[in-house]
């Protein structure tokens, strides 16, 4: 089966600088999903809001009524 | 979590999920057929572009769009099933992680493919600097600010990192098409500007498609919207296999075939997951619309191919008719050549021998001259007439016993003069078994003995040539083998042209430089000639200028 850069005939390898560019975001994106996970599913570290006026504002996200 | 907490939760009667993502909670099994009928087709295709050229750049890029795009809806699914507030937490967040990823490398993706080259590092530090916040921020409360209870919806409530998020997804869609027109502009050729149009519509149907569901749902909190924007994705799979069928004539009911049986497929599972009357109607009216058009293109590719098949078979008619036709008149013209120029290699042989008188003393070079050309010449034909015949398999090999070793000495001494002419110093050696065989002995020394010592004589500027000949009892070959090697200091042979070096008018990359009246065909007869008497002919060599080693095996 054709691969699309085959289409063009052309063969475009992933270098060394591009797999090192790749591995940091795949690193960085493990890191985030690492410490989302220590927080919210070890840690449990989250807040309960119970009416709809305990919601704060996106803008200052202290502003907020703990169960 | 307080006990006021666990009995708000505890109201909502949330019902418990399995394997994450089954569940009542989830509001219609439909769910599952928008998201698996979006994902699995995207990532089906991803893994098969990539796998077929695994170190491809855009290969690579496809898979981590289709990968990022994967992982986004298997986070929606548990936060769509979950009852557990931390699940829904996490898995939440995830989304808007992977979010705009799937963006970030659908870019990436069309750059590559467009522009047939790599980001710049420069590009990569600024198109990709705008994903970090997201990544360095997703586990705080600018992500998420919390979990909502007021409604028993299940919900986390999204913060200002979130929305950000979303301004990214544009922002690349944006760029998409910006870079999209530059490239219109730039590309000069119908078909590659046909290309950018195709993906460019496919990406960015799929791309905003996408964004419109996420984003209507977030501000009019009508969390069913975003099923929709999912169907961007098939349609994006469709455009790139259009792509990839229309601009490379691949095999459309091969592919045609495998989307109509992974749809096929899909139905019969979603069907698992239905319950009512109406969402089987729903399914079935879904399955049935894209069966009709994959099916429609399906008995056109087979009707294409049929036509094709019947094509070449009359192109394959006519060309085996014209080959024949051609194979006379070629046998015609060879015997008609060869004839004319072993009339006149006799009539200049008779001069000069001095048949007609003694030749003035000015004339006999040129006389000597004109008798070894017609003879090179007569020989040339003949080995392309031979080599005809070989593959005809109209050869008809005579079997009689004869002494190897005597003939490869008259072989030896024949090609004497010749290599001394050259400055060559020419060897052989033996020891005394007996080298009786049974074979054709015209053809063996004709073509194998002669053939590959005039062959080293001629590529051997200066040096030696040593012909030798043993008998080597240890082989599977019955009653053992003989071997006749000639080893030479001369041009050697490259890897390269050791592929095509016994092969039907096969030359060496440079060999006519070194011998213009090579025809290509001694070594293939030569091997046909070997072969035939259940023999075998290999070239040794440590490249080129390291001369070389022709090796002959006959069974004794």
């Amino acid at each position: 089966m054709p691969t699309p850069a085959m289409l063009y005939n052309e063969s475009m390898s992933v270098e060394k600088p591009n797999t090192v560019f790749l591995a940091i975001l795949f690193l960085l994106v493990v890191l985030s999903g690492a410490a989302t996970f220590y927080r919210y599913i070890i840690k449990s570290d989250f807040i309960y809001f119970s009416t709809e006026e305990s919601i704060p504002d996106r803008f200052a996200p202290d502003s907020y009524q703990q169960l | 979590m307080t006990s006021q907490v666990q009995s708000l939760i505890e109201a909502c009667q949330w019902a418990p999920s399995h394997f994450l993502v089954l569940s009542d909670n989830v509001f219609s099994p439909l769910l599952y057929y928008s998201y698996l009928g979006s994902v699995i087709p995207t990532l089906l295709i991803a893994i098969f572009i990539y796998l077929n050229g695994k170190k491809e750049l855009t290969n690579r890029l496809l898979l981590l769009m289709g990968g990022s795009f994967a992982m986004w809806v298997f986070g929606a699914m548990v936060t769509w099933a979950t009852e557990i507030p931390s699940h829904t937490m996490f898995f939440w967040t995830l989304l808007n992680i992977f979010e705009p990823f799937v963006y970030f490398f659908a870019f990436y993706f069309f750059y590559t493919f467009i522009f047939k080259k790599d980001f710049s590092l420069s590009q990569k530090f600024l198109f990709s600097i705008p994903l970090l916040p997201t990544l360095i921020l997703a586990p705080t409360k600018w992500m998420l600010l919390g979990y909502d209870l007021s409604n028993c919806d299940r919900n986390a409530y999204e913060g200002i990192l979130a929305s950000y998020g979303y301004s990214l997804e544009i922002f690349y869609a944006v760029l998409i098409v910006i870079f999209a027109i530059v490239a219109l502009r730039k590309l000069k050729s119908k078909e590659d500007r046909e290309k950018t149009v195709l993906l460019t519509v496919g990406i960015t149907a799929f791309l905003l498609s996408f964004s419109l569901g996420n984003i209507l749902e977030v501000f009019t909190e009508n969390w069913y919207i975003g099923q929709y924007g999912l169907f961007g994705a098939p349609i994006f799979v469709g455009f790139l296999a259009y792509l990839i069928v229309h601009y490379r004539a691949f095999n459309m009911r091969l592919i045609g075939a495998q989307v109509l049986v992974a749809a096929l497929w899909l139905s019969v599972l979603a069907l698992l997951f239905i319950r009512t009357i109406e969402d089987v109607r729903i399914v079935t009216s879904i399955t049935l619309i894209f069966v009709l058009i994959v099916g429609i293109f399906l008995i056109r590719g087979v009707y294409r191919e049929i036509a094709q098949r019947e094509r070449i078979e009359k192109l394959a008619g006519e060309l085996q008719e014209i080959n024949e036709r051609q194979e006379v008149l070629f046998h015609f013209i060879g015997h008609e050549v060869k004839g004319f120029l072993a009339k006149d290699a006799g009539a200049f042989a008779s001069l000069s021998e001095g048949d007609y008188g003694a030749l003035p003393e000015v004339m006999k070079p040129f006389v000597e001259e004109a008798l070894v050309g017609a003879r090179q010449g007569a020989d040339s034909v003949g080995n392309i007439l031979k080599a005809s015949n070989l593959k005809k398999g109209s050869v008809t090999y005579t079997k009689e016993p004869f002494d190897l070793k005597a003939l490869t000495v008259e072989a030896v001494e024949k090609a004497r003069a010749a290599a001394e002419k050259k400055g060559l110093v020419l060897s052989f050696t033996a020891d005394d078994s007996s080298y009786q065989m049974t074979g054709d002995k015209v053809q063996i020394s004709d073509h194998v003995l002669r053939n590959l010592i005039e062959n080293s004589i001629n590529y051997t500027p200066s040096g030696s040539i040593s012909v030798s000949l043993k008998k080597d009892p240890s082989t599977g070959l019955g009653a053992g083998k003989f071997v006749f090697a000639v080893k030479d200091s001369g041009v050697g042979i490259t890897e390269e042209d050791k592929k095509r070096l016994f092969t039907e008018g096969g030359h060496g990359k440079d060999s006519q430089k070194v011998n213009a009246h090579s025809t290509g065909y001694g070594l293939y007869i030569a091997k046909s000639v070997a072969l035939a008497h259940g023999g075998t002919i290999r070239a040794e060599s440590e490249g080129e200028g390291k001369g070389s080693t022709f090796i002959v095996e006959l069974p004794a």
